[in-house]
């Protein structure tokens, strides 16, 4: 059993991550178009989704979905709607990762065959992902706590330097009235998204009640408006939208002189590496519960271990396969991809919302009959 | 599945790894690592380009190093060939991972320097932290220069462009990032420092040129981007001269700051007001005219006005040429909220502008003598 302090460090990962997940980029491409008021509007929107599902999960004490749906719904409900949800986190995952060995080709080492470097990757996220959950979150609050430190350095480092430009910020905020599209909503409430993770991690968490919520409100509004902003205010509010990855341009037009290496974008890439890998093992952790809930029958334990075995085994060869694959997209298709996913996701939270309130009636109901 | 086994597994796909890792990473004594370059118009045939390349040998030692310097010239249609090209001429790998400084010749900025800016941008090996510069007469004269205090190759240039070594009040520096922002940028245009040829171990570098979202337009003299260097920077440091009952004086800057607002509110009298405020001390005072309280005051006020009038002729200069150097059509942009309609307002406003300066400058301090 953990900490309610882990739900938070959940929040934190995912929105730092959607730095990769193309969240700046997608908002930079709509800017002109209500990208400011969809940043706005997306807080509440976030902050009621993230308040209703914890409360909602914690009237389910140490269950996570799996459980949820099997105990109370038939096999022929729960089972595709495990295998249709557990879909969302694939991708998830799948996108930070190509997304970062997209990073990691243009940056770090275009010598090497991009399947090497996916295959490294695979190789630490397959073996991780099948770790305790509590493991999980031990992992992920160690990478935290040491990235953190780094990560605000380089946003002290990048407003206080003297190239920013504010009026080019300011430039920006005067088309705050704009009205705002769905997608940019949508993508906007992704760095709310890691309450979410809930559905698996609600096992580990002993009585989960989520204080101080206007401080994941705050913490989400300034991230998206950094994530947003810093950029405009380096690369222009024209210039911006020229850059493939708004961020590493932002990370490579900084530089130390006191601090290890010249180049912030070397740093950046570091810690965004591990930040993207610790993201895409929690997301694929959750898939793969999520299908051996799927995949689990109901009665017998010693048969449970044994499809829990082959369901792992093929899970992350299915899960390789696929990554494999996609890495023949080029940069556009990826792209589009992502921005579909960010679509789509939010769909998907309201219907998994949904979807557990309804098995929550219904046992009520029961309850009270 | 047994734990050796899952270990065994393991070890076999690592080992299988190794050999794919490393087949075209290539060692450091391999390469030859660009520190600066240049981009000329081929003297020969105006539709070529001639790259040079300024290039660090790499050294065992570096206490004891002397410095080993290659410079390449290229000819070819693209700079993109032109490297290529450079390629077969060397026995080793040319990397660019470490050039900081990027020289556009005269004549190549003065046809269009957008194809340069945007190869560096494109090619990923590429900081964008480097310094960009006019070289005059040519970047291939002035990336063969030498200064004898020189101690890594081309280290000169980026130390006194990046001000890390010499601070001097003339030199603007600019950054690949941000002349290209400036190139996108509505109501922003790019500045670009000139370092001009004197003899083989010597450069200059004390003028800027203002250009337009294409080439060069406007040469400033040394005087005005010193000026333009107020303007633009906190705490500058520099001298200014000027004169008081015909004596002429000099005061060392210790804090500048300068901010400026555009006045819209009333229709055909709107204008630029500047506010620059410098603490300074007295540095020379060539007729030697004793100081005290209210001469310190009085000099302060002589000072000021003559900094209002230097400063009011550069802004007429920079309004003259239809630039915005500074970024004043941004800040229009920026303090305005009708996005639709700003730059049109804009760019009729800006011709008829006035410009008000106040400079306020305290001389607070004699100098050691009174």
């Amino acid at each position: 059993m953990v900490k309610n302090k882990y739900f938070y460090y959940l929040f934190l990962i995912t929105a730092l991550i959607s730095v990769i997940n193309y969240v700046p980029r997608s908002l930079i491409d709509r800017r002109f178009d209500g990208a400011m008021m969809s940043i706005l509007i997306s807080i509440p929107i976030g902050t009621v989704l993230l308040i209703l599902f914890t409360k909602l999960m914690s009237k389910f004490p140490q269950q996570g979905l799996p459980e949820i749906l099997n105990g109370n719904l038939s096999g022929f409900v729960s089972r595709p709607l495990l295998v249709l949800y557990s879909t969302i986190w694939f991708v998830a995952g799948l996108i930070t990762i190509l997304a970062f060995v997209d990073i990691t080709m243009r940056y770090i080492s275009s010598d090497v065959p991009s399947y090497i470097v996916i295959l490294g990757f695979l190789l630490i996220i397959c073996f991780s992902m099948r770790m305790r959950t509590e493991s999980i979150l031990y992992g992920l609050e160690v990478l935290l706590v040491l990235n953190l430190p780094l990560i605000i350095y380089y946003l002290l480092k990048g407003i206080f330097n003297p190239y920013f430009s504010w009026d080019a910020v300011r430039q920006m905020v005067t088309y705050l009235w704009d009205i705002p599209h769905y997608s940019s909503v949508a993508k906007s409430t992704f760095v709310f998204t890691g309450y979410i993770n809930l559905a698996i991690f609600n096992r580990v968490f002993e009585n989960l009640k989520v204080r101080h919520v206007w401080l994941i409100s705050l913490t989400a509004l300034v991230t998206l408006l950094i994530a947003f902003l810093m950029p405009i205010g380096f690369s222009g509010v024209e210039g911006i939208s020229k850059h493939v990855y708004p961020w590493f341009t932002t990370a490579d037009s900084l530089r130390t002189k006191a601090f290890i290496i010249e180049r912030v974008l070397f740093l950046f890439y570091f810690t965004y590496l591990t930040f993207s890998l610790v993201s895409a093992i929690t997301s694929w952790h959750i898939t793969l519960e999520l299908l051996k809930g799927a995949f689990q029958s109901k009665q017998g334990k010693d048969q449970g271990k044994n499809t829990k075995k082959v369901v792992d085994w093929a899970c992350i060869i299915i899960f390789s396969g696929i990554t494999l694959l996609m890495d023949n997209l080029n940069q556009y298709t990826m792209y589009k991809v992502g921005q579909i996913f960010l679509d789509v996701r939010l769909i998907g939270e309201i219907m998994l919302l949904a979807t557990i309130f309804l098995v929550f009636r219904k046992l009520k109901r029961g309850r009270s009959t | 599945m047994k734990p050796t086994f899952r270990i065994v597994l393991i070890l076999v796909v690592v080992v299988l790894m190794l050999p794919i890792q490393a087949c075209k990473f290539k060692d450091i004594d391999l390469k030859l690592f660009v520190i600066a370059m240049g981009i000329d118009v081929s003297e020969k045939s105006p539709d070529k380009l001639s790259v040079t390349l300024k290039i660090a040998i790499p050294q065992g030692d570096p206490k004891t190093s002397d410095e080993k310097v290659e410079i390449l010239t290229q000819e070819a249609v693209s700079i993109a060939e032109a490297i290529r090209e450079a390629k077969s001429r060397v026995d080793k790998e040319i990397d660019f991972g470490h050039c900081k400084a990027i020289l556009f010749g005269e004549a190549y900025a003065r046809k269009d320097l957008r194809g340069g800016t945007d190869w560096a941008l494109r090619r990923r090996d590429i900081q964008l932290l480097n310094f960009i510069g006019i070289a005059k007469p040519s970047a291939k004269e002035v990336l063969t220069v030498q200064p004898p205090t020189e101690r890594i190759p081309a280290n000169s240039i980026l130390l006194a462009l990046s001000k890390d070594g010499t601070e001097s009040p003339f030199i603007v520096n600019i950054y690949l990032y941000n002349l290209y922002r400036r190139l996108q940028e509505k109501g922003w245009d790019p500045v670009l420092p000139v370092i001009e040829f004197q003899t083989d171990d010597e450069f200059l570098i004390n003028k800027i040129y203002l250009l337009d979202k294409k080439k060069i337009q406007v040469l400033l003299t040394p005087e005005e981007t010193r000026l333009f260097n107020l303007l633009t920077t906190k705490d500058l440091k520099t001298n200014f001269s000027f004169r008081y009952q015909g004596d002429k004086m000099d005061y060392n800057v210790e804090h500048s700051k300068s901010n400026y607002k555009i006045q819209s509110n009333v229709k055909d009298k709107s204008s630029i007001d500047y506010k620059i405020n410098i603490t300074a001390e007295l540095e020379e005072n060539q007729q030697e005219l004793p100081m005290n309280k209210t001469t310190l005051e009085k000099i302060s006020v002589a000072a000021s006005e003559e900094m209002n009038q230097q400063v009011e002729a550069l802004l007429k200069k920079i309004q003259k040429s239809h630039l915005d150097p500074i970024g004043w059509g941004l800040r229009y942009e920026a303090t305005h909220w009708n996005n639709s309609t700003e730059m049109k307002e804009w760019t009729e406003m800006y011709p008829k502008l006035d410009f008000k300066v106040h400079a306020s400058i305290k001389i607070h301090y004699s100098g050691m003598l009174n």
